[in-house]
C-alpha cells in the first residue's frame, strides 16, 4: 500500500507541472487543423470576413460533423457577401414586429434555430426550417421572406441561398431571437418612440420597461437580457438546454 | 468536441437526471469522508485549528479547473457550452459578507448541512431548515431591492478576460497560490497543536 | 477510558507519519474520541487533500456529463418557489426571483433537487461504511444543545439571505466558478471567509 502522504504529495507536484504547462501553453485551445483547410478555401473565408468568420467556422464544423453534405460553393461566397454588406436585407427586430402587426401582404417568418428551441420560444407567425430544408421553399412574385437565427449566420447563409434561388425579398433579423426579446418583448422604452415601441411591445404580450436615468439601468437590462435570468429551459444554437441557478 | 454531452442530456431528461443523482451522490460521499459534514470540524477551519476546509476546495478548485484547462486543449470539451455562473459584483459580495457570517453561526454551509443531516446529526437538520426558511423569506423580500440586486452585472466574466491575461497565466496562479496555502495550512495547524499542547514543540 | 478507546486513539496516532502526526491529532482526535465513546467502530476522515482531488474529479466529471457544475442552494430556492406556488400563485408568479426559479417539469425534475438528494444518498452511504452514523447535536464541549440548534437555524437563515443575493452558496459558486475563474465567484469567495473568519473569532468559544 502506497504511503499517502507520497501519493499527495505526487499530486501537489502534478498540480503544479500541469500549472506550469498551462502558463507556458496561454490558452487552452489548440489551432484549427486539416479540416478547415479542406472545407473552407481561402476565398470563401475573405467572402465570409465581413460575417463573423468564427462563426462561420464552427457552423461549417457542426454541418461536417453532423453528415450533411455541406457544400463549399459559390453561391457562399458570393450571396453571402452581398447579404453581409448590403444593409437593405438586414432588418431589426421592431420592423419585423411592425410588419407582423400590421399584417404585410406575403410576408414569411423563418426561423431556422433547432426544433427544440422554437419549442421553447419561437416569434409569433415564424415557421421552423433547417438550413438544409431551405430548398424546398420555393419562390412566389409577392412573397416577403424574414430569416432568424441565434448566431446571425445561419440566416445569412439562408439568405444567400434563397437569393441564389431567385427569391426577390429575403431579409435576415439583426441579432435574430435575442435581439427580437430585447428590442420587442423587453425593451427599454425611452424619448420620442416610448409609446410606440410600448405598444408594439405590449402587443406581443410583452413588458417594456421605462429607462431610469443611471448607470445600472444598463445592468438591470443586462441582466434581464441575459437567458440565466429569465427564461428557464432555454435553448441555445447547439439545443443544449441552458440550466440556471447554482 | 465531445463534452458537455450533447441533446440526449437536456435538461429534465431520464439521462441528464440519472447523471445529476450520480454527480450528487459521489458529491456528498466525498464531502462525508472529508469530515464536512461535522460542524466542529469545518469551524477548525475558521478558528485556525483545522484547515481541513481550505485543503479540500482548494484541491477541489484545482483539480477542475486544471481539467478544464487540459481537457479543453485536448479538445474532448467545448468550454464555450459549459454554464458559467454570471457576476453580479455588488450583490455577489455582500451575499457573501452575509453568507459567510451566517456559516460562521450555524457550522455548516448548505450543502454539508445535507450531509449532516443523512448522517443524522440534527444540526445539520436545523441549519438546511433554517436555510430554507432564509431563501425563501429574502426570497419574497428580494424584489424590493431589485436595482441593487440587478446591480454590477457582468454576465459571464472570467477572470482571464477581467484581469487582460491569457487563462493559461490565471491558471498558473491559482495553481502556485493553492500550493503556497497549502504549505502555509500545514504551518498554522502545527503552530496551534503546540500552541495548545497537544504535541511536543 | 474503557479499553476500546485505548484501541482507537494510538490507531490513529500510528496512521499519521513524522510531521503530520499534529495534523492528525489535531484534526481527528476529539471528533473520533467522542464517538469512540460511545463504543462505535470508528474510521478517521480521508486526508483532506485526497478528498479535495476526488471532489474535484466529480465536479469536472459534472461539467463534462452535463455541461454545469455543482450546487445547494438552487435546489432550496427551488423548493421554495415551488412551496411558495403550491399556497399562493399569484405570489409565485409575480416575484422575479421566484418565478425563475420554478421549473416547469415540478420539483423532481429540477436537476439540483436531483443532485442533493444524491448528496443524501452519498453522505448516508460513507458513514454508514465508516461506522460515523449517529444521531446526536455536534456542537462544541462547552456548547449544549438548546444554544447550538438556535444558532444552526439563525445561522441557516442569515446564509439564505446570502445565497439569494449572491446567487449561490460555497458549492455552487465557491467550488464551480471558482474552477471556471468566474470574478463574481472569487470575489465571493473572499467575501465568505472573511465575515466567516470574523464572525468565528466573535464567537471562537463555542466550538471548542
Amino acid at each position: 500500500m502506497t504511503d499517502p502522504r507520497a501519493f499527495v504529495r505526487g499530486l501537489g507536484t502534478t498540480a503544479a507541472v500541469l500549472g506550469t504547462l498551462a502558463f507556458v501553453v496561454g490558452a487552452p485551445t489548440r489551432p484549427q487543423r486539416a479540416w478547415h483547410d479542406t472545407v473552407v478555401s481561402a476565398a470563401t473565408r475573405d467572402a465570409l470576413d465581413g460575417c463573423a468568420l468564427d462563426q462561420g467556422v464552427r457552423l461549417l464544423e457542426k454541418s461536417s460533423t453532423g453528415g450533411a453534405n455541406f457544400k463549399e460553393s459559390d453561391p457562399l461566397k458570393e450571396a453571402s457577401r452581398g447579404i453581409c454588406t448590403s444593409p437593405a436585407n438586414v432588418i431589426s427586430a421592431r420592423q419585423l414586429a411592425q410588419w407582423i402587426r400590421d399584417g404585410r401582404p406575403g410576408l414569411r417568418v423563418l426561423d431556422l434555430r433547432d426544433a427544440a428551441a422554437f419549442e421553447t420560444r419561437h416569434i409569433p407567425s415564424a415557421e421552423s426550417f433547417a438550413l438544409m430544408e431551405l430548398s424546398s421553399v420555393l419562390p412566389k412574385p409577392d412573397e416577403t421572406l424574414v430569416l432568424y437565427s441565434d448566431d446571425d449566420l445561419r440566416d445569412a447563409q439562408g439568405a444567400a441561398w434563397l437569393a441564389e434561388a431567385g427569391h426577390a425579398r429575403v431579409h435576415v433579423v439583426r441579432g435574430g431571437m435575442g435581439a427580437w426579446m430585447t428590442d420587442v418583448i423587453d425593451p427599454v422604452v425611452q424619448g420620442d418612440s416610448a409609446a410606440t415601441v410600448a405598444a408594439l411591445s405590449r402587443y406581443f404580450g410583452g413588458v417594456p420597461r421605462a429607462a431610469t436615468p443611471s448607470a445600472d439601468a444598463r445592468d438591470a437590462r443586462a441582466a434581464r437580457a441575459t437567458p440565466t435570468a429569465r427564461v428557464r429551459n432555454a435553448t441555445d444554437e447547439f439545443g443544449f438546454v441552458a440550466r440556471r441557478g447554482c | 468536441m465531445i463534452a458537455p454531452l450533447p441533446l440526449d442530456f437536456a435538461n429534465g431528461t431520464q439521462p441528464s437526471l440519472a447523471g445529476a443523482l450520480g454527480v450528487g451522490i459521489a458529491f456528498g460521499w466525498c464531502l462525508e469522508r472529508a469530515g464536512l459534514g461535522n460542524a466542529p470540524k469545518l469551524m477548525g477551519q475558521f478558528t485556525l485549528r483545522d484547515m481541513t476546509v481550505l485543503k479540500v476546495m482548494f484541491s477541489a478548485i484545482v483539480t477542475a479547473m486544471l481539467g478544464l484547462f487540459w481537457l479543453s486543449w485536448l479538445g474532448v470539451i467545448d468550454l464555450s457550452r459549459v454554464a458559467v455562473p454570471p457576476t453580479f459584483i455588488g450583490p455577489q459580495i455582500a451575499g457573501g459578507v452575509v453568507f459567510g457570517a451566517g456559516m460562521a453561526l450555524a457550522g455548516l454551509c448548505p450543502g454539508t448541512s445535507c450531509v449532516a443531516a443523512a448522517t443524522g446529526r440534527l444540526d445539520g437538520l436545523t441549519v438546511a431548515a433554517g436555510f430554507f426558511v432564509g431563501v425563501l423569506g429574502a426570497g419574497l423580500v428580494v424584489p424590493t431591492v431589485a436595482h441593487f440586486y440587478e446591480s454590477g452585472s457582468r454576465g459571464a466574466l472570467a477572470l482571464p478576460a477581467a484581469l487582460g491575461v491569457a487563462q493559461g497565466t490565471v491558471t498558473f496562479a491559482v495553481v502556485a497560490g493553492a500550493l503556497a496555502a497549502f504549505a502555509l495550512a500545514g504551518r498554522i495547524e502545527r503552530a496551534m497543536a503546540t500552541r495548545a499542547g497537544r504535541v511536543q514543540p | 477510558m474503557s479499553a476500546r478507546e485505548e484501541v482507537q486513539i494510538p490507531r490513529l496516532a500510528a496512521l499519521a507519519r513524522d510531521d503530520s502526526r499534529a495534523t492528525a491529532l489535531a484534526r481527528d482526535d476529539s471528533r473520533v474520541a467522542a464517538l469512540a465513546r460511545d463504543g462505535e467502530r470508528v474510521s478517521p476522515y480521508a486526508d483532506p487533500y485526497l478528498a479535495g482531488v476526488a471532489l474535484g474529479l466529480v465536479l469536472l466529471a459534472s461539467f463534462v456529463i452535463a455541461g454545469r457544475g455543482l450546487g445547494a442552494s438552487g435546489a432550496f430556492a427551488t423548493a421554495a418557489a415551488t412551496t411558495v406556488q403550491r399556497v399562493a400563485p399569484d405570489v409565485a408568479s409575480r416575484n422575479e426571483f421566484l418565478a425563475t426559479h420554478l421549473d416547469a417539469g415540478g420539483l423532481l425534475r429540477d436537476w439540483l433537487v436531483v443532485e442533493i438528494l444524491g448528496v443524501v444518498i452519498g453522505g448516508w452511504c460513507s458513514a454508514a461504511l465508516a461506522g460515523r452514523l449517529a444521531v446526536r447535536v455536534e456542537r462544541g464541549a462547552r456548547t449544549t444543545v438548546t444554544p447550538r440548534l438556535w444558532a444552526a437555524g439563525a445561522g441557516g437563515a442569515i446564509m439564505g439571505a446570502g445565497a439569494v443575493l449572491a446567487r449561490g452558496c460555497t458549492s455552487g459558486q465557491a467550488l464551480t466558478g471558482g474552477a471556471l475563474l468566474s470574478v463574481g465567484a472569487w470575489l465571493f469567495i473572499a467575501a465568505a471567509f472573511g465575515a466567516a473568519y470574523v464572525v468565528a473569532f466573535v464567537t471562537r468559544g463555542s466550538w471548542t
